[in-house]
Formats: structure tokens, C-alpha cells, sequence
């Protein structure tokens, strides 16, 4: 077990490597220029190369890339504004376009993903088990049916069609949810969950189909499995049978969509952060790639995919643990 | 084009942050009566500024008819404002919002259509005696930081020339050239930060600045309109992050700034109302709220549940989706402030690739205007243009030197094109991915085929259209824009776009205008000191500039913005172009 961690964590060092070097060479093939944002309307030539010597853009690619790398890891000394500012470890740099610390705004922005991610994620896992579960036992019942079409009407809607429809009917109109946004449950646990309330249900909605399917998929087969028909047949009672048994065979296909589902949205809602105006890493990414905010980029996209490694690994564990079939070696 | 023409415009607000203005203090019309938008600009036809520097103006600021004092005034921003620290404003709003909590030399007072440079923390916009180059200004009485202790002459000094630290590289360049006598001033100064002092501003005591130029610089009244003349208090400069929390000089400090989130401004208790000709500040609290999408923005304000009653919009303009339930419902109707740019929108053609000036005629009469704003909204988008300036600029007048048909004119192009003997001319027009250019493509092609052009469309790169259009081996004939100038005068309209001198790769000259006689004359208005000569000597040059068809003048843009119902005392800032945020006080 130990050695298939370190194994893992070895291949997701090396696949951090690749993914910051690609996104550092991108971000140079692509056109546009940061220091033009910076240099605005009275732009000479002069003064772009006194900014891009500022930036540090005017060094060699790779000699940028190394120092950001090694900022990471041993931190660096920024002189801005005639003083000298040490950023400490993990140094990300300055956001060109603020000027502030780019770490010091991940942590900033990192709670409302969380909030966000965890609530929708619980959610549409809870309710989407939930209806799979009841399906398959009462499948071709009317229940399966109105579930299954339940389902599909999320499945088949977009976040940024079914969130602005429901905030302007919801909050807009009829005035029953408050006004979506992003409260510190540390400041006030209730407006947290108001605020959220809505973006919770709009992600929960898009996502429920896919478990329920899965879910109920997963269990009807299990239930024709030898193991399940031998445990009937010497009277098991229906809820060890299923609990135990078709529940577990079930669980592990759904625990992998679901830990790649939550890392993706660890990693920054997108769209869901946008419709309803929340702060968090998604928006960050998003305004850092309209602006050239090359540190800022950097930031957003290797902590996006610190996550989705982690949650990798743990899903392959986890695996392990549900499934006594599955040994990791 | 048209969506090439908004991808040129929002590279210049991006880009080069050219969004109208920068610094502008808007009054609501006491005649125009609570909430009402300012008469002039409440119809389809182009309004008449008047403008005029006042002396003698001293505080408070005129009253608003109807206003009260109290209560918070919520703000829903699309985006934060990226910039506070004076040195680093050049956007609109930022300038705007500015004005709020920094204050200035000098200020624009807007009642109406009637705009008024006028003496902010200056008891005047500025005294010389010698044309120009030296320049006095004295300090108000009773002018005061937010501790309380007064804001002297070396506090503006210090401001000034924390413009000149590269690491503040974002705001305007006008006084930095001027003092150095050259666009390369980071030689002859470079801040303050190393213990050196600006040698061209000299404060004999703590209420006097001098300020003493190589050349002659009869604008600087109106570049101390711009933020960069406020006032910083060196013990007070957190450097970097003064960008965030600026000190207090207006009539409210910042109580909390969350980068992207909020922000939260309180009365500053040692602001002096008599020592204030600009600044009514009714309500006792400005609530922001920043990074909803504009769409959102303007469900909200037109369902104005709670707070929303109270709020207002300072980024986003009115959405497409909501104009027709806003145009076609009287009381949201009422609820919005519109008026025009500061500058028409227009395609520039090249004219070293297109030096025959019929061509360019011809080029002129076939293009489509009426079918390209139909297409992007039809007449509430704004009014067909035929000059380069906007009826906000100062000595404007209104002419039309060819009455080209605003759907174009087929044959007149035709007969001009056989006439130079171009029929099949090729025409390279910049366009770019976005989905609406390809129906803008189809017009501007049919268009310019039924005049005898050979229309070819090239598809631009956003992030570098700018410097596409610009280069001077640029291989683009057309391309839209629009250029909106720092104050409203033609010294920063005209130059740079029409001085052959600055035309190189992300400039704004992209007609490629290089005729040394207008440079020349150029030059000569730049020093004439009174302004309403100088605006009569601009519009005679531009009258000569569009006889060379350089451009395609295009729309006078029409913008609109929503508010809430609680709100007293909206009024469209033209300087701005949008709602202003000064003498906004809360209805009962």
C-alpha cells in the first residue's frame, strides 16, 4: 500500500511538472501581452519594455519559468515600489494586474469553492443515490419512472440556463431565497447557507441524473449477481442483502464519478461561480486568463490539478477499501 | 465590423483604457427635478455643451433640488474597480468613483449640459503668467485628510510625483512628459522612493505649488482634472497597496476593500462641505458590490427588490435581453439615464494603402451604416455620425461634409470608383471570430460588391488587433474604432489620431494620416492658452482633416443604464459616459 502512494505521488509530481511547463509555454505562444494592459493608453515602446523588465518578462522563457518554479518551493524576494517584499513559501508571485500576492488570494477565494463544491457535491450525492437506490428496487414502478425523468430534465439543463431563470424567478421575483452570495460560515453560518442555498440546488439539479442512472444501473446489476440470488435464497433479510451487499458493489463505480466530480469542482466552478457571482477559484482562473495574469494563471491551474491528483489517488484507494476484490499493489 | 469595431473599443478600455474622461465630476440638473435625466439629453437629437472655466467657484456644491442627506446607496458592479491609487487611474469609473474619497486640483462641475472646469482642493484651476510654462495654484482653506490634519501643498507635490515610479505605470502620461519635456521621463525622474524630489514643483509654503515646465502647457488645468493631481500623504503611502485603501481626501474613506467582493465607504467626519465646490455626497454610506454578470445586473434593478431599490449600476450598461421590456414600460423607462459618448464610433481607412482620396470617397458613400446598426440594435444604439468629435468636446461644432445616406449610396460609389479608374478595387477589412462579425462580414460585403469594391475580410487575433491595425506595414484597409479624449479639449482627440508622428504599432493613428502641414498646425493649437480659441482652431482643423476621408464616420454611441426606484438625483455624466455618481441622494 505505502509503496503504491509513493508510486502515485511520484507520477503526480512528475504530471505537475509537465502541466506547469505546457501552461508557461502556452501562455507565451498565445498572443497578447500583459504589459500592454499596463502601459494603457499613452503605450510607447519605451515604457512596454520598462514593464516588461518589471514583470521580469524581459528575461528568457525558461529562466521566468525556473524562477516562478523555485518560488514555489524556496520563496523570493519582489522589489515593488522602491521596497523589497520577501514572498514566502509557496511563493506564486504577484498578480500583475492587483499587484497583490497571489497565494494570499488563492486562500482568499478558496473557502467559497469549498463551500460551494462540498454543499452541491453532498447534494446531488445524497439525492441522486438516493433516487438510483429507490429505482432499482421499484424498477419499471411509477416512482423509477417520474425519477428517471427527474433526472434527465436536470441532466438536459445548463447551469448558465437554469441559474439565472431560477435567481430571476426565485430571488428577483417572487423574493423566497436571498440574493445569492458567498458568506464566511466562520462570519454568520446562516447567511452561509442562504446565500448557497440556491447555487447548492441549481448544481445539485444538472448532476443528479447521473448517479441516479448510474446508481440504479449499478444495483440492478448487482442484483442478478450469483452472490446476491445465493444470499436470498439462504434468507438473508432484504435490508442486509442490499445494505451490505449489492450496496457495496454498487458504491464503487459511483465513488469514482464522484471523487472526479468533486475534484473538478474543488478546482473552481466556472460557471455555477459566475451565474452567482461567488469569489472563488473558478472566477479567479477565469479574470486571470482575460487579463495575462500570468502568476495568477499559473496559481489557479497547478492547484486545480494538485486536486484532481489527490482525489485520484483517493478514489483508487477507496476503491481498495469498498471493494475487497480490488487489492492495490 | 461592428463587432470589430466593440473588439476595438473594448481593446481600447482593456487594452489602452481610453474609456472616455478620466476625471469627471457629474451634477444632477437642479431643474431637471428628482430622478429625472437631464432634459438636453432626453431626446434623439445631439445635445449643446456649454463650457467654461470658473475662477471663483468655492464651496459647498449646489444644492440638488430635492435631496436629502442619509441612508446607503448600493452599487452592483460587474467588476471591481482594478485601480484606486491616483498615480494608477486612467478608467472612467475608477476616476469617477475616485472622487468619492480623493480629491483633486481641479474638477469638472456638470449641471446639465453646462460643464464647468472649476478649482477642487485649488482655490482656482490655476494661474500663469507667461503662457503656459509656470503655473500656481493655492490650497483651499479648511482642506483636510481623514485624521484630520490639513492636506498641504507638499502632500500634492508628493502625489505627483508618485506618477513617475514605474511600478504605477498604469495611469496617464501627460504632466511626467510635460515636466520632463519628453515621452522618456523615467531619465529625468523616477519617483520619490529613493529620497529624490520632483525639481519642476516648488512649494514656498505649505498652501502654494509652483509648477515650472521647459515648453509652454496650456492644458494643464485640465490634467489636473485627472486623478494623478491628487493630493498623497507620504506617511500615509502603503505603496502597493494604496491601490487598494487610498487615505481619505473626499467626503468618505474606505472602511473595507475586499478585492473583488466589496467595498464599504463611510462619511470621513473631517471633510469640509464649504471647502468642497464639487461634492454634494448626500448619502452616509456607499455600499459596492462587485462581480455579478451585467445580465444579473439588470433583472435585479428592474425587479428592485430590497436593497436593490437602492442601487445602482456604475459598469453595466443596459442588456440587450432587458431593452425592450425597458423601452416599452414606462416607469422602467423613467428609471434609466442615457446620453451619448463622448466620441462617435468610426472606421479608419488606410490611406497609405488607399491614397486616392475618390477611393476613399467612393469607400465612404457604400458603406452600410443603417444595415450594421440594425444589426446591433437598431436606432436606440445612437444617431448616425459625421464628425470625429462628440458634441461634448469642447469648441464642437456639428457638420456634415458629405450627407452620405446612412444605408450608403451604390452609385455615387460606383461613379467615384470608375472615375479614378479603381472599379474591382481590392478593400482588406478587419474583422474578427466572434460570432456576430460573420453576419457584420455578409453586410459589409454585399455593401461594398454592389459599389464596385473587391471586399476581402481578415480575421483578427483579439488580444492583438490593436497593434494589427496599427503597424505601419499594416495590410488592413479598414478597420472600426473610436477614440474618446482625456479632457474636452482637441489637444487629446485629435493628435493621436490624425498626427502622422504617432503612427507606430499599437498607436491610434490607424488612417495612417501623415501630412506634415496638419502636424504642423497641430502643433501650433497645442499652445494656444485660451480655450475656446483653441476648440473654434481644432474644429477648423478637423473640418480639413475629414475633407481627406480618413474616416468613415460612424455612430454618435447612445449608452443607457438602469437604477432603482429609491434613487434621487440621477443624471447622465457625459464626461463619464454613464450614470454620475455625484448628487445621487436616497428618496424617502
Amino acid at each position: 500500500m505505502l509503496a503504491y502512494i509513493l508510486r502515485r505521488l511520484g507520477s503526480a509530481a512528475l504530471i505537475l511538472l509537465l502541466v506547469s511547463l505546457v501552461t508557461y509555454l502556452l501562455f507565451f505562444a498565445l498572443p497578447g501581452d500583459p504589459g500592454r494592459i499596463i502601459c494603457a493608453k499613452s503605450c510607447t515602446p519605451q515604457r512596454l519594455q520598462e514593464i516588461h523588465h518589471t514583470l521580469g518578462l524581459d528575461k528568457p522563457i525558461f529562466v521566468q519559468y525556473w524562477d516562478f518554479m523555485k518560488g514555489i518551493f524556496v520563496g523570493r524576494d519582489f522589489t515593488r515600489a522602491g521596497e523589497t517584499i520577501h514572498c514566502s513559501v509557496p511563493c506564486f508571485g504577484y498578480s500583475y494586474t492587483n499587484s497583490q500576492p497571489v497565494w494570499g488570494t488563492i486562500l482568499d477565494r478558496f473557502p467559497a469553492t469549498i463551500s460551494l463544491a462540498v454543499g452541491g457535491a453532498a447534494l446531488f450525492l445524497i439525492v441522486g443515490v438516493g433516487l438510483g437506490v429507490i429505482s432499482a428496487l421499484r424498477a419499471q414502478s411509477w416512482f423509477d419512472r417520474i425519477g428517471i425523468g427527474f433526472g434527465l430534465v436536470g441532466a438536459s439543463m445548463q447551469v448558465f440556463v437554469l441559474g439565472p431563470v431560477l435567481n430571476n424567478i426565485l430571488v428577483n421575483k417572487w423574493g423566497v431565497l436571498p440574493q445569492p452570495r458567498y458568506t464566511p460560515i466562520t462570519d454568520d453560518p446562516i447567511a452561509w447557507f442562504k446565500g448557497l442555498l440556491l447555487p447548492w440546488l441549481v448544481l445539485a439539479f444538472v448532476s443528479i441524473a447521473i448517479y441516479s442512472r448510474l446508481t440504479r444501473a449499478q444495483m440492478l446489476e448487482a442484483m442478478g449477481e450469483d452472490f446476491v440470488r445465493a444470499g436470498r435464497s439462504r434468507g438473508l433479510p432484504a435490508r442486509t442483502l442490499h445494505l451490505k451487499h449489492t450496496g457495496r458493489a454498487t458504491l464503487s463505480p459511483v465513488m469514482t464519478v464522484f471523487g472526479l466530480d468533486l475534484a473538478g469542482l474543488l478546482s473552481g466552478a466556472l460557471i455555477t461561480e459566475t451565474v452567482f457571482n461567488i469569489q472563488g477559484l473558478g472566477r479567479l482562473a477565469i479574470t486571470a486568463v482575460g487579463n495575462y495574469d500570468l502568476p495568477m494563471i499559473m496559481a489557479t491551474v497547478l492547484i486545480g490539478a494538485v486536486i484532481i491528483l489527490i482525489f485520484n489517488v483517493i478514489v483508487d484507494i477507496l476503491y481498495a477499501v469498498i471493494d475487497p476484490r480490488v487489492r492495490i499493489t | 465590423m461592428s463587432s470589430t469595431r466593440r473588439q476595438l473599443r473594448r481593446g481600447a478600455v482593456i487594452l489602452s483604457a481610453v474609456a472616455l474622461l478620466a476625471a469627471c465630476g457629474g451634477r444632477g440638473d437642479p431643474k431637471a427635478g428628482a430622478g429625472a435625466p437631464a432634459t438636453a439629453e432626453d431626446s434623439d437629437t445631439l445635445p449643446t455643451y456649454t463650457y467654461a472655466i470658473d475662477n471663483k467657484a468655492t464651496g459647498p456644491a449646489p444644492a440638488v433640488a430635492g435631496a436629502k442627506a442619509g441612508g446607503t446607496i448600493h452599487v452592483v458592479n460587474a467588476v471591481d474597480y482594478t485601480h484606486l491609487d491616483p498615480a494608477r487611474i486612467y478608467v472612467t469609473t475608477e476616476s469617477e468613483v475616485s472622487l468619492l474619497f480623493s480629491r483633486q486640483l481641479t474638477g469638472y462641475r456638470q449641471q446639465g449640459t453646462n460643464i464647468t472646469l472649476v478649482g477642487d482642493l485649488a482655490t482656482d484651476t490655476g494661474k500663469t503668467t507667461d503662457g503656459g510654462k509656470t503655473w500656481k495654484y493655492t490650497l483651499r482653506d479648511g482642506v483636510s485628510w481623514e485624521d484630520g490634519t490639513p492636506i498641504t501643498s507638499g502632500d500634492v507635490k508628493y502625489g505627483l510625483e508618485r506618477t513617475f515610479v514605474t511600478d504605477y505605470s498604469e495611469g496617464p502620461t501627460y504632466f511626467q512628459t510635460w515636466s520632463a519635456g519628453s515621452s522618456d521621463f523615467h531619465k529625468f525622474y523616477d519617483g520619490p522612493y529613493d529620497g529624490k524630489s520632483l525639481s519642476t514643483i516648488s512649494t514656498p509654503n505649505d498652501k502654494t505649488l509652483v509648477i515650472k515646465f521647459p515648453k509652454p502647457e496650456p492644458d494643464l488645468p485640465y490634467a489636473m482634472a485627472m486623478t494623478v493631481s491628487a493630493p498623497v500623504k507620504k506617511a500615509k503611502d502603503t505603496r502597493t497597496a494604496y491601490d487598494k485603501k487610498p487615505f481619505s481626501s473626499g467626503p468618505y474613506r474606505i472602511v473595507d476593500h475586499k478585492t473583488d467582493k466589496s467595498m464599504t465607504l463611510e462619511r470621513n467626519p473631517n471633510w469640509k462641505p464649504e471647502s468642497d465646490p464639487l461634492r454634494a455626497a448626500y448619502p452616509d454610506h456607499w455600499e459596492f458590490e462587485f462581480g455579478a454578470v451585467p445580465l444579473t445586473i439588470n433583472q435585479r434593478l428592474i425587479a428592485a427588490s430590497g436593497t436593490d431599490a437602492s442601487a445602482i449600476t456604475h459598469d453595466a450598461a443596459m442588456s440587450p435581453e432587458v431593452r425592450p421590456q425597458v423601452m416599452s414600460t414606462p416607469d422602467l423607462k423613467a428609471r434609466s439615464v442615457f446620453g451619448f459618448s463622448l466620441s462617435p464610433s468610426y472606421y479608419s481607412i488606410n490611406m497609405k494603402r488607399i491614397p486616392d482620396i475618390k477611393v476613399r470617397t467612393a469607400l465612404l458613400y457604400a458603406f452600410p451604416r443603417e444595415q450594421l446598426r440594425r444589426l446591433v440594435g437598431g436606432p436606440d444604439e445612437g444617431e448616425f455620425a459625421s464628425t470625429v468629435s462628440g458634441p461634448s468636446l469642447l469648441g464642437h461644432q456639428q457638420f456634415d461634409l458629405f450627407h452620405a445616406p446612412p444605408a450608403g449610396d451604390p452609385a455615387r460609389a460606383k461613379q467615384l470608383l470608375t472615375e479614378a479608374g479603381k472599379l474591382g478595387q481590392t478593400v482588406v477589412y478587419a474583422s474578427s471570430a466572434r460570432p456576430r462579425s460573420g453576419q457584420v462580414a455578409v453586410i459589409i460585403d454585399t455593401a461594398l460588391k454592389e459599389a464596385g469594391f473587391n471586399p476581402v475580410r481578415k480575421i483578427l487575433a483579439d488580444a492583438t488587433a490593436q497593434d494589427d491595425v496599427s503597424r505601419p506595414d499594416s495590410e488592413i484597409d479598414l478597420a472600426g474604432g473610436a477614440w474618446f479624449p482625456d479632457w474636452p479639449s482637441g489637444s487629446t482627440m485629435y493628435p493621436p489620431i490624425f498626427d502622422g508622428r504617432q503612427i507606430r504599432k499599437g498607436g491610434y493613428n490607424t488612417s495612417f494620416l501623415n501630412d506634415p502641414a496638419i502636424n504642423a498646425e497641430m502643433d501650433q493649437i497645442s499652445l494656444i492658452v485660451d480655450p475656446t480659441e483653441a476648440g473654434r482652431r481644432w474644429s477648423e482643423l478637423e473640418k480639413k482633416i475629414l475633407a481627406m476621408v480618413p474616416i468613415i464616420p460612424n455612430l454618435y454611441d447612445r449608452n443607457r443604464q438602469l437604477y432603482g426606484p429609491k434613487i434621487g438625483g440621477a443624471h447622465y455624466n457625459s464626461l463619464s459616459g454613464g450614470i454620475g455618481l455625484n448628487g445621487l441622494y436616497l428618496k424617502p
